[in-house]
């Protein structure tokens, strides 16, 4: 019988024996998996138009990382590819190639891989990406997105939202806020509008990141609140929610505060605790 | 007076109220209510002794120990938690197994212990017979499970010593007189030392005293063994230890059992039964305190079957070797509950239980307890595992030979994992990162290795929580208090 030698099983490291399912890696593949239905969909839509800018940012975000790997000693993950994808069915079609790849490297490069990665930036550089885009390029205009984008993005979001990849409050705050603040402005948003466009896909895929949004609980709710308040600031009267420019502003001061949010939450327990415990 | 709870204000307005409402109804109808004796003449007492304020201010407890004596039963609900599904959970009943030919005792079991070695290898010991003291405190000894002769003492560096092993030969037993003080007759026997402090973990000091106790009557780990089948095979024997860790303190004894009928049958002034009911982590010392409201005080933790070997010791005035465990995993051949020895030779205790392949025999639960070859003190599962079926792949990617962390996806599972009011994901970035201030600051205090194990699993980073929240408190601990 062979009983137990210290130090001899699980590839040399003393970690915990038992692991949970959701590993780094294979959070990754399920978001990739996701992303598949809405990808094909944007393809679809706009047939072979869609597979240079497809080409181009995969090779864009695997160079910049592969760069990194070898200069910086970064480990190589694939959590760039999720950022590829996602950025082409949002900018594919209408980003000329351009200002795509400088979009994407700027985003890729200072929203990430200066971090050391995802999971260690602050930022979702699909976020950054777009929000220079919308800077440096005010004439390039987000056309709506495929017909099928809201439904293809559907099974997605339920896998995410049920394996907790993704956390509901963050939706369910970022939703709620939504429709009270655009209620409290005069309904300044056709909230029938949300089933179309990019609404779910980016407030899935890029609010509701659970590497770039807060990682409290309560934090999470006044993270989504913030942000659907931010969408109708931006959105300003008329405007429709589900645009690029007024989401991805929105997601991107956020992001930003997220750290803040937390800070407070983590504030306020320690108060409580403290006054607990006298 | 020692207080035991303190709580909200909002709490005890609520306390207060119910009473002064239960005083208003049994004045207007003529009818007593429960509550109106207690808790009423209580507050008053306080308003004309010390005015409304003091009242505010007043630490529930004056409330509460009026309901230690009505012995009001609290229900908690633990939501979140894991109910991970191990394969070979043990059946509910309790044999004999296989006869012992060495035990051991380990050093890594003990925290806070700088052992002065009372025996000489080769030398012939009884049962309950001293074996090592603590440098610091010498009145806190260990004493041998076994009658045998010492075959071997382990020590390795800082004089800390890794094991001390025996070899069993014989049924000698030490006789102590039980008619003296509790705590005297447990120092000497050796059974204080199954005592562990909140927080810290680590064995009581002699002299030291808790503003209550809490007795772990369930068990929500994998694989692990239904306490109220141990404890109904030895109901006497529990319920004497329980009224024996009574005179420990000033505080109640506070039983944490699962839901269903209550585990002691005789009711007795000071014990109160608390029901948890959900997964784990709800059968952990960590979340019964922060439900119980006695986070942050000094507070003792002991098992279900320590406190029958306490009562056994009453009884009998000898210490009983026995330990039920849970013999349980996807590599045992037939997963049930067996009656071994403390600090048994696992290789003895497995011969013939294993199936065919390469396995790890974890003494302990699979998540918070260790890979080892004797049964740990206070140790109620042995675990066996495949080896490598849990770790799916190195947690830490490889880059050239150099160990990279991996990050923290923060999910929302992390928050049902750890008592209420502390906050997973900024603990473990505070843990990660060697920031035992902050740790501190979210609550680090509040927990042991056992709580955070959970974290270990389901952290992406592959960091062991248990390993460095065990650094920090080590490191808080020698802060003045």
């Amino acid at each position: 019988m062979n009983l137990y030698r210290p130090f001899s099983v699980s590839s040399g490291s003393n970690a915990p024996y038992m692991r949970g399912f959701w590993s780094y890696e294979r959070a990754t593949w399920a978001t990739l998996f996701c992303l598949i239905p809405p990808l094909v969909a944007t393809l679809w839509e706009n047939g072979g138009a869609l597979f240079p800018a497809l080409v181009l940012s995969v090779i864009t975000v695997v160079g910049w990382q592969a760069l990194f790997v070898a200069r910086r000693k970064i480990p190589q993950r694939r959590g760039v590819l999720v950022s590829a994808v996602i950025f082409v069915v949002i900018a594919g079609s209408d980003v000329p190639l351009f200002p795509a790849v400088l979009g994407l490297s700027f985003g890729i490069i200072l929203g990430e891989l200066v971090f050391g990665g995802r999971g260690f930036s602050f930022l979702n550089p699909v976020v950054v990406a777009l929000a220079f885009i919308i800077f440096a390029y005010p004439t390039i205009t987000f056309s709506s997105p495929a017909v099928w984008l809201t439904y293809a993005s559907i099974p997605g979001a339920v896998f995410l939202i049920v394996s907790r990849l993704v956390s509901w409050r963050m939706l369910a705050g970022f939703v709620v806020s939504l429709i009270a603040t655009s209620s409290l402005f005069g309904a300044v948003i056709d909230l029938g509008s949300l089933t179309q466009g990019y609404f779910l896909f980016i407030v899935i895929f890029l609010a509701c990141d659970p590497a770039t949004s807060a990682c409290t609980n309560s934090g999470r709710w006044a993270n989504g609140i913030l942000s659907g308040f931010l969408v109708c600031v931006f959105t300003g009267s008329g405007g429709a929610a589900n645009e690029v420019q007024p989401l991805i502003m929105a997601i991107f001061l956020g992001s930003i505060f997220a750290p803040l949010i937390d800070r407070i939450v983590v504030e306020i327990n320690v108060f409580m605790r403290s006054r607990r415990n006298g | 007076m020692r207080l035991v709870y303190r709580c909200a204000v909002s709490d005890r307005v609520k306390f207060l109220s119910s009473g002064v409402l239960s005083t208003a109804i049994s004045s207007f109808t003529g009818f007593r209510t429960i509550d109106s004796d207690h808790h009423s003449v209580i507050a008053f007492q306080l308003i004309i002794g010390h005015g409304w304020k003091a009242v505010l201010q007043a630490p529930l407890g004056v409330f509460v120990r009026c309901d230690a004596i009505k012995r009001h039963k609290m229900k908690f609900t633990i939501r979140g938690g894991l109910d991970l599904r191990i394969h070979g959970s043990p059946k509910q009943s309790i044999e004999d197994g296989a006869e012992i030919s060495s035990v051991a005792l380990s050093g890594g079991d003990l925290r806070g212990i700088r052992p002065r070695m009372l025996v000489q290898p080769e030398q012939r010991v009884a049962i309950g017979q001293p074996l090592f003291c603590d440098r610091n405190d010498p009145e806190v000894m260990f004493t041998s499970p076994a009658a045998g002769v010492v075959s071997h003492i382990d020590r390795s560096r800082r004089s800390r010593f890794e094991t001390i092993e025996m070899q069993c030969d014989g049924k000698k037993a030490v006789t102590f007189d039980t008619s003296g003080d509790v705590r005297e007759v447990l120092l000497k026997s050796g059974l204080w030392t199954t005592l562990t402090t909140r927080p810290f973990g680590n064995v009581p000091k002699s002299s030291a005293a808790a503003e209550a106790i809490l007795v772990t009557a369930i068990d929500t780990n994998p694989l692990a063994a239904d306490p109220t089948v141990i404890v109904q095979s030895a109901q006497a024997e529990f319920e004497l230890g329980l009224k024996k860790l009574t005179s420990l303190v000033d505080g109640p004894v506070i039983i944490c059992q699962a839901a269903g009928p209550p585990i002691i049958e005789t009711e007795r002034k000071n014990i109160r039964i608390a029901e948890f009911r959900g997964k784990h982590p709800a059968g952990l010392p960590g979340v019964h305190l922060e439900r119980l409201k006695l986070g942050g005080q000094r507070v003792w933790q002991i098992g279900y079957q320590d406190v029958i070997a306490i009562g056994q010791l009453f009884q009998n005035g000898q210490l009983s070797p026995d330990q039920i465990v849970a013999l349980a995993g996807p590599m045992a051949r037939n997963p049930r509950l067996l009656r071994t020895r403390r600090g048994a030779n696992l290789t003895d205790m497995l011969a013939g239980e294993a199936l065919d392949g390469e396995l790890i025999v974890f003494s302990g639960s699979v998540l918070s307890g260790r890979p080892a070859t004797f049964l740990g003190h206070r140790h109620v599962q042995v675990c066996l595992m495949p080896a490598n079926s849990g770790v799916q792949q190195s947690p830490y990617s490889q880059h050239g030979n150099r160990n990279v962390p991996m990050p923290v996806l923060p999910n929302e599972t992390f928050e049902g994992t750890l008592p209420r009011n502390i906050l997973p994901v900024p603990l473990m970035r505070a843990l990660s990162v060697g920031d035992w201030e902050t740790a501190h600051r979210l609550g680090a205090k509040d927990l042991l290795e056992e709580d955070v194990a959970l974290l270990s699993t389901l952290c992406t980073s592959g960091a062991d929580y248990g390993a460095l929240l065990r650094r920090a408190l080590v490191d808080l601990e020698g802060l003045p208090q």
